[in-house]
């Protein structure tokens, strides 16, 4: 007993060592826990800073990229007589490469490091590994250019940025041209500029009525889309909205009912940024996400149907059912052969022998014609405005750069010792700047009219 | 407890000596001293960490945002249009014509440079004191009415809670509301401290066509007409806690093509 009541004492004094050791570690450990803490949290800001530089010369390198690819573009195209000549005319040249092919300079998306997929050939998958491994790069990144030309234009209510319009004869004389020279194609691309000026005819009740059409349509599809949408915008009264987006560009238009600027005063200038409708009041974010797609702020000098999507062919052609529509976009973007249009007409024919509305009635055709003209609304082949969207990634580091860039013609550039030719040396749209700032650009034969980095 | 000494042996119910204990209390201490001291010491060395990083991080975080704006300055140069005299959108109210061709009251918008209502943006700048219109603003909150525009200013104000004393803040003003006219009807005003502890700061604007450094920018004015500083140099002198001091120059540009496609990229 005594034994086991000594045993038992000798072990409770043993403990005291161990729970002082416990408790020094335990603060020790607590304490470098948080100088590491500390440590790290600095240094991985530090290195983000790192990142963040990294990435922005990989979005602007990215950047570059994009702009040689357009730029590239653009001489081959010049060099197949995509470019009008004097006489207006092409070589005939384009119809040795599909512009599908010739498209693909642009639109097609690139990625780096380049995805081994893509290269089937061992010799240069080889070669672009030894390549990355050279360069030094960190992170990847991918870049997109996208047609711009494929969307309403909102700024068209205004006269300054309003698209030439086609003379009525326009038909006849491409069939002239057929006839002839069966090689030539003419081409749709303004003789004078991408963006010409302003249509003698334009007529500003017209091309507000245009944009209320245009919005209209857009949102009729969409009602017949989506029931839920159509139920929670089924008061929405659009006269009202696309009221407030015309006062909102142009100074000279008095509402029809009177706006509240209390909180957000009209700009009463044309739009720059198409964010600047979520200024406007009435038009609530589901609206923006669906009217956006549909809608650019760059001077495109028409819509070209080449590359427009489902929302703006339904709006473009009234009408049109959701079959027709897959259809056309079947035929158009075929693998197999190149059914681009190469011609407006070739795009009045395709509805007229296709959609069932015109009836394969030439008669129906021209009064879709007319109805465009009415509308503002140019149709056109050849694409000239871009939009270059580049996401660089560097660990967690993100950089995004955005820009809406416009290819000039050859006519566009100014000469150097002051002299001008006989076409306009600047486009309409385009700023009439000094020769100074101007000449980069003019040699380039790029011009970016919108540019942001995020 | 045992103790390594052969000579004593313990009987039941026997303590430690006096000697013992208070040789036992004093080890103790110097322990405890110890792991005190080094822990206080650890504690004021992670302080000097956390502010020494919080300092330099505030330094870097304001000089982004600055680059950021800066970078994303605004300049309707890319789109205007050729004037048209025989408009159809003319205004029909000569006197408004006259109006916004001729309102240069605004700070932050100069006149209208066409009949469209097309306003250069200006860019205002002394040695302690930036205002100008961003496309940098980023919108949050749904349904906000807010774009990508903001009119945002920079300058020094007096600290009330100065880390030393005659320091001051650096400050930045924003507001989505970018094309009001009146600043003092403007609710969507925000204005934040972005920098404290300045004992110094200093802006310089270089123009690249003369190649020489400014110490004030006017987009206003003749002499700078439509044109936005190629560079801006801020010299900042900053003072933190803990005696912390930083001293430095950066240079800003913007990266919108102002100045056409090759000077940008």
């Amino acid at each position: 007993m005594d034994f086991k009541k000594r045993s038992n004492k000798k072990k409770d004094e043993s403990g005291i060592a161990l729970f002082m050791v416990v408790a020094a570690m335990t603060v020790l450990s607590v304490l470098v826990t948080e100088f590491t803490y500390v440590a790290q949290v600095n240094q991985r800001i530090a290195y983000d800073g790192l990142d963040q530089v990294k990435a922005l010369y990989l979005a602007k390198s990215a950047f570059k990229l994009s702009l040689l690819r357009l730029k590239a573009y653009k001489q081959i195209k010049d060099l197949f007589g995509g470019s009008p000549k004097k006489d207006g005319k092409s070589s005939g040249l384009n119809l040795l490469v599909p512009r599908s092919v010739l498209d693909k300079i642009w639109n097609f998306p690139f990625i780096y490091p380049i995805p081994g997929i893509m290269v089937t050939d061992p010799g240069q998958k080889e070669q672009i590994n030894a390549f990355q491994t050279a360069s030094g790069l960190d992170g990847n990144f991918s870049s997109v250019i996208q047609s711009e030309s494929n969307k309403y234009n909102l700024n068209m209510i205004l006269a300054p940025f309003a698209p030439k319009l086609e003379p009525e004869s326009e038909e006849g004389e491409d069939k002239e041209d057929d006839k002839n020279d069966e090689i030539v194609v003419e081409d749709e691309t303004p003789k004078t500029s991408p963006s010409p000026s302003p249509s003698p005819t334009f007529s500003v009740e017209a091309a507000r009525k245009s944009l209320q059409d245009y919005l209209n349509q857009i949102l009729e599809n969409k009602f017949q889309n989506d029931e839920d949408f159509a139920e929670e915008y089924r008061d929405l009264r659009l006269d009202e909205l696309v009221d407030n987006i015309i006062a909102w560009a142009d100074r000279s238009y008095e509402p029809r009912s009177p706006i509240n600027e209390e909180l957000i005063p009209l700009k009463r200038a044309p739009f720059y940024s198409l964010s600047e409708l979520r200024m406007i009041d009435k038009l609530d974010d589901n609206l923006f996400n669906l009217f956006a797609p549909s809608l650019t702020v760059s001077a495109t000098p028409g819509i070209n149907v080449n590359t427009i999507e489902t929302t703006v062919l339904g709006a473009l052609v009234p009408g049109i059912n959701k079959e027709e529509s897959d259809e056309f976009f079947k035929h158009r973007d075929s693998e197999i052969e190149d059914n681009s249009f190469k011609k407006p007409e070739d795009f009045f024919n395709y509805l007229r022998d296709n959609i069932a509305i015109f009836n394969r009635d030439d008669k129906e055709i021209g009064r879709y014609k007319d109805d465009l003209r009415k509308k503002n609304i140019r149709i056109i082949t050849d694409e000239s405005n871009f939009r270059i969207i580049v996401e660089a990634r560097v660990n967690q580091a993100v950089k995004r750069i955005e820009a809406a860039v416009t290819l000039l013609g050859d006519e566009e550039k100014p000469e150097k010792n002051g002299s001008k030719t006989s076409a306009p040396t600047v486009p309409p749209h385009l700023p009439v700047v000094d020769e100074e700032t101007f000449t980069p650009a003019a040699k380039t034969g790029l011009k970016i009219t919108f540019m942001r980095v995020l | 407890m045992r103790l390594n000494c052969p000579n004593r042996t313990y009987k039941d119910g026997a303590g430690f000596t006096v000697l013992e204990v208070l040789v036992s209390i004093a080890l103790l201490s110097i322990i405890s001293l110890g792991i005190y001291q080094a822990t206080v010491e650890t504690y004021r060395l992670r302080d000097i960490l956390l502010h020494e990083g919080d300092f330099f991080n505030g330094i870097r975080l304001a000089m982004n945002i600055l680059d950021r704006d800066v970078g994303l300055i605004y300049s309707p140069v890319l789109m205007k249009p050729e004037a048209n005299e025989k408009s159809p959108s003319e205004p029909a109210d000569s006197q408004d014509i006259e109006a916004i061709l001729e309102d240069d009251n605004n700070p932050f918008w100069a006149a209208a440079i066409d009949k469209t209502g097309i306003r250069p943006s200006k860019f205002i700048g002394s040695d302690t004191k930036l205002s100008f219109i961003s496309l940098s603003h980023i919108r949050v909150y749904k349904d906000a009415p807010e774009s990508e525009f903001a009119k945002v200013t920079y300058e020094l104000q007096p600290d009330q809670n100065p880390i030393e004393p005659g320091t001051v803040v650096l400050v930045r003003t924003s507001s989505p509301n970018a094309f009001l006219s009146d600043d003092r009807k403007d609710t969507l005003k925000h204005t934040y401290p972005l920098l404290k502890g300045i004992t110094q700061l200093k802006y310089r604007y270089y123009r690249k066509d003369k190649d020489r450094w400014e110490n004030s920018w006017d987009s206003t004015r003749s002499e700078y007409k439509n044109r936005f500083p190629d560079y801006i140099e801020v010299s900042v002198k900053v003072v933190g806690p803990s005696r912390l001091n930083f001293e430095g120059r950066y240079r800003f540009r913007p990266e919108v093509p102002l100045r056409g496609l090759q000077e940008t990229i």
